[in-house]
C-alpha cells in the first residue's frame, strides 16, 4: 500500500511543481501579503489605522480566511474526481493500490501543498509583532487555527470529490456545506438584530450555537480582538480535526460504492433515462403559462381561504404568508404542470430534427441544452429561486413584521434581498456557464470542429455568453422583481438628492455617483465573467474561484486606491462656499471612477483578446 | 529519477509532442538532414485551379522546431489520397494547414484554387475535417449532434432533414439515431464522427487516422464508406498508419518524413518504382525444385527465388506482358497444378521503409 500511496503522492508533487499555475498561485499570495503590507503603512501614515501590526496582520488573517475557504471548494474537491473523469481510478484500482492508499496518495500532496503556503507566511506575519499591536500568541493561534480549518477543508473536500462524479459536483457540494451553515449564522445574525422576542427565534438561536465552536470567523474575531491571551489551541481546533478524521474515515468507507464502474448509456439501454427525461423549451413555456395566473389567483385569493379555514379576518392575514403561497405553487406546482404537459403532449424520445435554431443561434441553441441544462436546468432553477424568495420572504414575515404585526409588511425590504440574491447568483451563474461551456469544449477536444465552422471564433464567445445570459431568466426575474418592489424607496431618496442638490452644476455633478457606480458594478459583472472565461481555457479547475480572487484582489485595490484619493482631497480641504472649487473637488472625487471605469474598460478588451487568441490556439492543438 | 523528456514546443500539435516525448528523442533540426528527395518537380505541377489540394513550398515552424519543410504536392480531384509518414513526421500539422486551424509561415496552401490564408472561409466551406480524435458531444444523441452542425452550416430545415437522412444512411447510422454518443462503441462514433463532416456536403475530406484504435469489422466497413464516398465523387485525403488497407483503397500516396516530402504520386508508380526488371509471383502445391530449373532457362528470366514459408516463388524478368505470357507456358509445359499467378507488387510497408529514415525525429 505504502508503495502505491508514495508514487501518487510524489507523481502529485511533481504535477504541482511543473504547473506554472501553482506558481502564479503563490506569487498572487506574496502581491496580496505586499499590497497589505502597503495599505498597513499608508494607514498608519494618514493616521487611520492606530496599530499598523494589528492592521497588517488581521488584513493577512482574512485573506487567508478567503483563500482557504475558496480553495477548499475547488483545490481539495478534485482529488478523486480529476481521475474519475480521466477514467484513470479504475488503472489505480486494477494497479493495486488499494481505497486508503489511492486517498492519501490523492489527498496528501494538496494537503501538503496548502499545509507549505500557510507555514512560508509565519515568519514574514512575524513583522506585525514588530509594527506593533499584536502579540506571538495570537499569531499562534491565528495559524493554528488555519490548520484545524485546511483539515477540515480537505475532508470535506475529498468527501465530496468520492460523492461526486464531477469535480463541478464535488465542488457545489462543498461549497453548499460552508455556505448553508453561514448564511444560516448571517441571517439569524440580521433577524436577531431585529429586536424581536418570538419564541421560535429564541430556541433557534439556541439551536445554532454549535455552529459559533465550528465557526472560524468567530474564533478569528476572538482571536483578533484585544487583550487575547487564551491557549492558541481551543475546542474550534480539536473540532475541525474531529471533523476531518471523520470525514476521511467516511470518504474511505464509502470510496468502493460511490466508485464502482457506471453502466454506460449502451448498457442501459439504446435510450438513456437522460435523454428520455428531457423537455423540450416550448413544454416549459406553455405550463409557465398555465402557472402564472394560477399565482396570480393564489395570492389574490389566499386571504379569503384561509380565513375560511380558520376563521381569522381577512385584513388580519399576513402578507408574507400569500407570498409564500405563490412561491410554493411556483416550485410545486410548476414541475407536476409541466410532466403533465409533456404527458399530454406525448413528446418523442430525443429531439426532432430541426429543432436546433439555425445559423449563429445553433451555437447559442447548444450551450443552452448541453451546458445550462436547457428546459430541465431552466425548471430547476426557477423551482430554486422561488424557494428562496420563499424562505426569505417567511423570515422577514415571522422574525421581523410577524403574525401580530402584519401591517407592518414593508415590500421593498423583501426587494432588496431578492434584488441582491438574484443578482449575486446570477453573476456566479453567468460566470459559471460561460466557464463551462467553454471548459467543456476544451476537454472534449470539440475546438477544433467548432473553428472550422463558418461562424467566426467572436460569434462563438457572444454565443456562449448569449446561452449564459438566457439561462439566467430565473435569476433575472428574480433580480427585476426585486429592483421593481425597491424602485419606489430608491426613486424618493434619489428625488430628494436632487433636491437637495440644489441648481449648481458643481452639485449636480455629485449625482452622477450614482450611474457611475451602477457602471463599474456591470463592468466588474463582465469582468469576473471573462476572467472566469479566460481561466476556464487555462485552468483544469477551480478557473471559477480563481476568478474571484482575482476580481477580489482588483477590486480591494481599486477600492483602496479611490479611498486614498477623497482622503487626500478631502485632507486638501478645499474651501466651500467657493463655486469653482467646489466644483473641482466634485470631479477629483469623480476622476477616479472614471480612471476605474477607463481602467475596467482596457482590461475586458485585453481580455477578450486574449481569450479569443486562446481559443485559437487551442482549436489548432487539438 | 530524472524527466529525460524533452523540452518541446508549447505550440506543437499534441499528438505529435506526444510521441516525441514518449520515445524520449529530442527534436533536431531538418535543416541539417539530407536534402529532400525531389518528390515532385516543378515542371510536373498542375495549375491550381484544376487539382483540389494544391501545396507548394509550404514550411512550418514551432518556435524552434522545423515540423514541415519546403514540402510541395498535389492532390487530383475525385482521388482518394493517402498521407502517410512515421510518428512526429509533420503529417496533423501538414493537415491543419491544409483544413486552416493553422496559418502557413512560408509558402502556399490552396483548396480548388483557395488560398487557405486569404479565402479562410471559402475554403472552410469546402473541406470537412476529421480530426484523429472523438471531437463530439457525448451527451447528444446522434440526430441532435448532426443536426447541430447542419443548423450551423446555415441548412433549412428541408435540407436538414434530407442530407441528415442520407448521412445516416450511407453511414449505417439510422438504426441508432437517437443513442446518446456516449453510448456508442468507437466504431460507431468513428461513422457518427464521419456523418458530421459530411453534412455540409464538402468536396474535400481530410481524415486523420480515421481507422485508429477500431476493430477489423469496423475498419473495413469504414473503407467500404469511403470507397462509396469516392464513386460519390468526394476528394479524400486521408492520414494513416495501416499501409496494407491504403496501399488497396488509395490512388495516390504522398510519404512524409521529417517534415519533408519523399515521395508524392500514383500508388502503383511507387510500388513499382526501383525496378528495371517487372516481378511475378507464382504459387504451386509443395515443393517444385523443376520450376526454377525450367524458368531460368529462359532468356528474359533474371531470377527465381523460393519465399520462405511458402509454396510461392518469385519470378523477376524483363518487362513486357509477352513474359508473363512465356512464363505461364513455360510452368504448364512442366504439367504442375498452378494455384495462382500474378505480377508481384512491392508491399507499400517496402516503399515506406525504404523511403523514411529510422526513429523518430
Amino acid at each position: 500500500m505504502l508503495r502505491g500511496t508514495m508514487a501518487l503522492m510524489i507523481r502529485g508533487l511533481r504535477f504541482d511543481c511543473r504547473r506554472w499555475q501553482m506558481h502564479a498561485l503563490r506569487f498572487l499570495l506574496v502581491a496580496i501579503f505586499l499590497f497589505i503590507l502597503v495599505i498597513s503603512w499608508i494607514e498608519y501614515v494618514i493616521s487611520i489605522g492606530t496599530s499598523p501590526g494589528l492592521s497588517f496582520f488581521s488584513y493577512i488573517t482574512y485573506t487567508n480566511f478567503a483563500f482557504i475557504t475558496l480553495g477548499g471548494m475547488s483545490f481539495f474537491t478534485s482529488a478523486i474526481t480529476e481521475e474519475k473523469e480521466e477514467q484513470t481510478l479504475g488503472l489505480l484500482k486494477m494497479a493495486g493500490v488499494n481505497p486508503l492508499g489511492i486517498l492519501l496518495g490523492k489527498l496528501g500532496p494538496r494537503l501538503a501543498n496548502a499545509l507549505l503556503l500557510l507555514a512560508i507566511q509565519f515568519p514574514f506575519v512575524q513583522l506585525a509583532v514588530t509594527l506593533g499591536g499584536v502579540h506571538h500568541r495570537q499569531i499562534q493561534a491565528v495559524y493554528v487555527t488555519f490548520t484545524g480549518f485546511i483539515f477540515l477543508m480537505a475532508g470535506l473536500g475529498l468527501l465530496a470529490s468520492v460523492v461526486a462524479r464531477r469535480t463541478r459536483g464535488a465542488a457545489l457540494i462543498v461549497s453548499a456545506a460552508i455556505i448553508i451553515p453561514l448564511i444560516t449564522q448571517m441571517v439569524m445574525a440580521i433577524f436577531g438584530r431585529s429586536g424581536s422576542s418570538h419564541p421560535l427565534l429564541t430556541e433557534a438561536r439556541e439551536a445554532i450555537v454549535w455552529i459559533s465552536i465550528w465557526s472560524v470567523v468567530e474564533r478569528l474575531s476572538a482571536i483578533l480582538s484585544l487583550g487575547f491571551d487564551d491557549s492558541p489551541l481551543q475546542l474550534q481546533f480539536f473540532c475541525h480535526l474531529g471533523g476531518a478524521a471523520a470525514l476521511f474515515l467516511t470518504s474511505w468507507f464509502i470510496f468502493e460504492p460511490c466508485t464502482r464502474q457506471p453502466h454506460t448509456a449502451a448498457e442501459s439501454g439504446q435510450v438513456s433515462r437522460q435523454v428520455r427525461s428531457r423537455i423540450r423549451l416550448r413544454t416549459l413555456g406553455l405550463a409557465i403559462l398555465i402557472v402564472l395566473p394560477m399565482a396570480v389567483i393564489v395570492f389574490v385569493a389566499y386571504p379569503f381561504a384561509r380565513a375560511a379555514l380558520i376563521g381569522q379576518l381577512t385584513s388580519s392575514v399576513p402578507v408574507y404568508e400569500s407570498v409564500v403561497a405563490v412561491t410554493l405553487v411556483l416550485a410545486v406546482g410548476l414541475p407536476l404542470i409541466t410532466m403533465l404537459v409533456a404527458a399530454i403532449k406525448r413528446q418523442s424520445v430525443g429531439r426532432d430534427i430541426g429543432e436546433c435554431w439555425t445559423n449563429n443561434w445553433s451555437l447559442v441553441w447548444k450551450d443552452l441544452h448541453f451546458v445550462s441544462g436547457g428546459a430541465v436546468g431552466l425548471l430547476n432553477r426557477i423551482i430554486l429561486y422561488s424557494l428562496m424568495t420563499g424562505v426569505i420572504a417567511g423570515m422577514i414575515g415571522f422574525f421581523d413584521n410577524g403574525p401580530n404585526n402584519p401591517g407592518k409588511w414593508d415590500w421593498s425590504f423583501l426587494g432588496g434581498w431578492m434584488l441582491g440574491v438574484g443578482l449575486f447568483a446570477g453573476t456566479l451563474e453567468l460566470a459559471s456557464n460561460v466557464g463551462r461551456g467553454l471548459r467543456t469544449e476544451v476537454q472534449w477536444q470539440t475546438l477544433s470542429t467548432l473553428a472550422l465552422l463558418p461562424q467566426s471564433i467572436r460569434t462563438m464567445l457572444w454565443s456562449k455568453l448569449l446561452s449564459g445570459l438566457l439561462a439566467l431568466i430565473p435569476a433575472a426575474t428574480m433580480t427585476l422583481i426585486g429592483f421593481l418592489l425597491l424602485f419606489g424607496p430608491m426613486a424618493e431618496a434619489f428625488v430628494e438628492e436632487i433636491n437637495q442638490a440644489g441648481s449648481g452644476f458643481s452639485n449636480m455633478i455629485g449625482l452622477l455617483y450614482l450611474p457611475m457606480i451602477i457602471t463599474l458594478l456591470i463592468l466588474e459583472i463582465l469582468l469576473f465573467v471573462e476572467l472566469t472565461a479566460f481561466f476556464a481555457l487555462t485552468i483544469r479547475w477551480g478557473y471559477v474561484v480563481l476568478a474571484l480572487i482575482c476580481t477580489y484582489f482588483m477590486n480591494t485595490v481599486g477600492g483602496f486606491a479611490w479611498s486614498m484619493f477623497m482622503i487626500l482631497v478631502s485632507v486638501g480641504r478645499l474651501e466651500r462656499g467657493n463655486a469653482a472649487a467646489e466644483f473641482y473637488t466634485q470631479l477629483m472625487i469623480l476622476a477616479p471612477g472614471i480612471v476605474a471605469i477607463g481602467i475596467c474598460v482596457a482590461v475586458l478588451i485585453a481580455l477578450y483578446h486574449a481569450i479569443e487568441s486562446r481559443i485559437r490556439h487551442l482549436a489548432s492543438q487539438s | 529519477m530524472t524527466d529525460t523528456t524533452p523540452d518541446l514546443p508549447a505550440d506543437l500539435p499534441a499528438d505529435e509532442a506526444s510521441e516525441v516525448a514518449e520515445t524520449g528523442y529530442l527534436p533536431a533540426e531538418t535543416t541539417a538532414d539530407p536534402p529532400p528527395v525531389a518528390a515532385v518537380a516543378p515542371n510536373d505541377l498542375l495549375p491550381s485551379e484544376d487539382v483540389a489540394i494544391d501545396i507548394r513550398n509550404l514550411s512550418h515552424r514551432f518556435r524552434n522546431h522545423l515540423a514541415v519543410d519546403r514540402v510541395t504536392f498535389q492532390v487530383t480531384p475525385r482521388s482518394l489520397h493517402g498521407f502517410v509518414g512515421p510518428n512526429g513526421a509533420g503529417k496533423t500539422t501538414v493537415l491543419k494547414l491544409i483544413c486552416t486551424l493553422l496559418q502557413p509561415q512560408t509558402g502556399a496552401v490552396r483548396v480548388h484554387g483557395q488560398d487557405v490564408s486569404r479565402d479562410t472561409k471559402a475554403v472552410r466551406r469546402l473541406i470537412g475535417f476529421m480530426p484523429d480524435h472523438f471531437s463530439m458531444y457525448r451527451q447528444m444523441t446522434v440526430t441532435e449532434y448532426l443536426d447541430f452542425f447542419a443548423a450551423a452550416y446555415g441548412l433549412g430545415l428541408a435540407d436538414r432533414r434530407r442530407v441528415i437522412g442520407d448521412v445516416l444512411a450511407l453511414t449505417d447510422m439510422d438504426g441508432r439515431r437517437d443513442s446518446l454518443i456516449s453510448g456508442l462503441s468507437r466504431g460507431m462514433q468513428q461513422r457518427v464522427s464521419l456523418a458530421r463532416v459530411l453534412v455540409n456536403d464538402p468536396d474535400l475530406l481530410l481524415l486523420d487516422e480515421p481507422a485508429s484504435g477500431l476493430d477489423p469489422r469496423a475498419r473495413i466497413e469504414l473503407m467500404e464508406i469511403l470507397r462509396a464516398l469516392r464513386q460519390m465523387g468526394k476528394t479524400i485525403f486521408i492520414s494513416s498508419h495501416i499501409l496494407s488497407e491504403l496501399a488497396e483503397l488509395c490512388d495516390s500516396v504522398t510519404i512524409i518524413d521529417r517534415g519533408q516530402i519523399r515521395y508524392s504520386g500514383a500508388m502503383r508508380d511507387l510500388l513499382e518504382q526501383d525496378s528495371d526488371t517487372t516481378a511475378f509471383r507464382i504459387k504451386v502445391p509443395g515443393d517444385q525444385p523443376k520450376i526454377e530449373n525450367a524458368l531460368l532457362g529462359l532468356d528474359e528470366v533474371a531470377a527465381v527465388t523460393r519465399i520462405e514459408d511458402s509454396d510461392d516463388y518469385r519470378i523477376e524478368c524483363a518487362p513486357g506482358t509477352e513474359s508473363a505470357n512465356r512464363l505461364l507456358a513455360a510452368v504448364l509445359e512442366l504439367d504442375i497444378p498452378i494455384e495462382g499467378f500474378q505480377k508481384d507488387l512491392r508491399h507499400l510497408n517496402d516503399a515506406f521503409m525504404d523511403l523514411t529514415e529510422q526513429g523518430v525525429r
